[in-house]
């Protein structure tokens, strides 16, 4: 399981590395953060960029429950979406 | 440095420009002839050529191979300005991918690792007020040399500082600005400790000053024990007011300067008794124009703590007179706590806390003292050095000719038989430690002299 989480961000980072974008009916799929704010934290030496927001469609959380996701891989320029280890999310409104 | 992907080269350019530069160099095909000329034009404004340089970006992208996309991240590095730490947000997470994904040699390795989390903190808003591009300020934060190392401060200035901050121990307000009144130009230099609150000094080392004290006023064991019964480890010093009583040459002068020392007082502020012909120890009142502060108050604002030792050097022999008042009766207001928290000092007209200051004398005859003073001070007596004491003293009295003579300071130590001499010297004399001083000094000469010549 570990490893298709993986090999499945690999595979989309080199995609979006690419120059393509999630699809609309992935997009649609993928939880939405709304409200965010970025933070950059530091872990040991190196740093890491953190969006704290509030979930919706998220499957782990309540819609609207205020949640701080993992580490961000991907950051899309135009705010579209972001891609953490776990999944992507689609960024709604900026705080 | 071939097939390194081109953001992380162009992270290595010392300047916007050089980055610039090279991308146009490397993505002329890609952009097309058209394309790479509106961006040089654009280079005249900023504005314009962002958003030139965005367009290129997209247009990169669109294209959709991975070296399109390299190039189009390698764009985005230029957007990146450390005074909107957002614009770091959009690139920093896929440039660290790219870095990670990256095989450079060791030194490379670490220099881009140190540009990319230097770059971390531009998107943390750190350096949001340096002015310049990323790149310069990156190169000019981590790889310019720092300033010079700031001029030594003088002593005032170091005092200065050192007054500026607050001290982390025990403290005191001796002179509380609510009970204060306006300083004349004369007294001016107090303004420096109206509401400070000055340090109090703690006793340090008890056990090892005991110790060495001991072996070097072997005769005054007695004395010293009732002035270290007073003194807490890690406590404020705080000392009654004490009289030592002694006949004339008994080194009392030097055990009070080496007890303060020992204990860890700075400030000995010494009074000559013998000198103070009228009331000037309680300082000379602010309507004369030569006013001047209380003794006790210079010696707070020369030692810049709260508890200095007052030392009234032989205080039974001041001038009497009637008419201008006397050391005495000027010593009053200090002896007793209750009065020495509220004094109000003639030559500032403030009100001050000396409660902390300690107030040491010494005298040889306490007879003469009034009775108003015998009553608030506390009297020790030290007796005379007995001739078992000879060998400790001879040695501490070697130790300080050693000091004040550094020819002195390899003399081998007092043989036996030089001891035996002494002594007998000393015992004709009377014990006084200013006589066993000429003794020895004496002693070491005649050594000098019939020394072995080779």
């Amino acid at each position: 399981m570990a490893s298709t989480a993986k090999r499945d961000l690999q595979r989309d980072l080199e995609s979006y590395a690419c120059g393509e974008v999630p699809s609309a009916l992935e997009l649609l799929r993928c939880p939405v953060l709304e409200r965010w704010s970025t933070e950059v934290r530091s872990r040991g030496k190196e740093y890491v960029l953190l969006i704290h927001a509030e979930a919706l469609r998220h499957p782990e959380y309540g819609d609207g429950e205020p949640i701080t996701t993992g580490a961000v891989f991907w950051f899309d320029r135009k705010d579209r979406f972001i891609r953490t280890a776990q999944r992507a999310f689609v960024l709604g409104k900026p705080a | 440095m071939k097939n390194v992907h081109p953001a992380i080269a162009t992270l290595l350019c010392q300047r916007w420009d050089d980055g610039f530069g090279f991308l146009h160099h490397l993505s002329e095909k890609l952009l097309g002839e058209a394309r790479s000329q509106t961006l040089l034009d654009a280079l005249c404004d900023r504005k314009t050529c962002q958003a030139e340089i965005r367009d290129a970006v997209d247009f990169l992208y669109e294209i959709g191979t991975v070296e399109a996309g390299a190039q189009a991240l390698a764009w985005s590095t230029l957007t990146c300005d450390p005074r909107r730490p957002e614009t770091f947000i959009r690139v920093l997470p896929q440039l660290q991918h790219a870095l990670e994904a990256s095989d450079l040699s060791a030194d490379d390795d670490g220099d881009v690792r140190a540009r990319v989390r230097f770059w971390w903190r531009c998107a943390g808003g750190e350096f949001a007020k340096e002015k310049g591009s990323a790149f310069s300020v990156t190169n000019k934060v981590l790889f310019d040399p720092p300033e010079p190392e700031p001029k030594p401060l003088t002593l005032d200035e170091a005092v200065l500082r050192w007054m500026s901050k607050p001290f982390p121990g025990p403290t005191m307000v001796v002179m509380p600005a609510a009970k204060a009144s306006k300083l004349t130009p004369y007294n001016r230099h107090f303004t420096e400790i109206v509401d400070k609150p000055l340090p109090l000094v703690i006793a340090r080392g008890l056990d090892e000053a005991r110790k060495r004290l001991g072996y070097e006023f072997p005769h005054a064991a007695g004395a010293m024990q009732t002035l270290f019964k007073e003194l807490r480890e890690g406590q404020p010093v705080k000392l009654r007011p004490t009289i030592l009583v002694s006949p004339p040459g008994t080194g009392k002068t030097r055990f009070v300067r080496r007890f303060a020392e020992a204990i860890g007082i700075q400030t000995v502020f010494r009074y000559d008794g013998s000198a103070g012909g009228d009331n000037h120890f309680a300082g000379v009142s602010k309507s004369w124009s030569n006013a001047e502060p209380s003794v006790p108050a210079r010696a707070v604002l020369t030692s810049r703590t709260a508890n200095p030792i007052v030392f009234i050097d032989e205080i039974d022999k001041p001038a009497v007179n009637r008419n201008t008042g006397s050391l005495w009766s000027a010593l009053l207001g200090f002896a007793e706590v209750e009065s020495a928290k509220r004094y109000r000092d003639q030559g500032l007209d403030s009100e001050l806390d000396l409660s902390a200051c300690n107030f040491l004398c010494t005298a040889n005859d306490v007879t003469v003292l009034p009775d108003h003073l015998r009553d608030r001070f506390r009297i020790i007596r030290i007796p005379q050095p007995r001739l078992v004491d000879l060998p400790l003293l001879a040695a501490s009295v070697m130790e300080d000719l050693g000091r004040e003579d550094e020819e002195r300071a390899w003399d081998d130590p007092l043989a036996p038989d030089e001891l035996q001499v002494i002594a007998k010297a000393w015992q004709a004399v009377g014990f006084s430690l200013r006589k066993l001083q000429s003794i020895v000094r004496a002693t070491l000469e005649a050594r000098d002299q019939f020394a072995m010549r080779h």
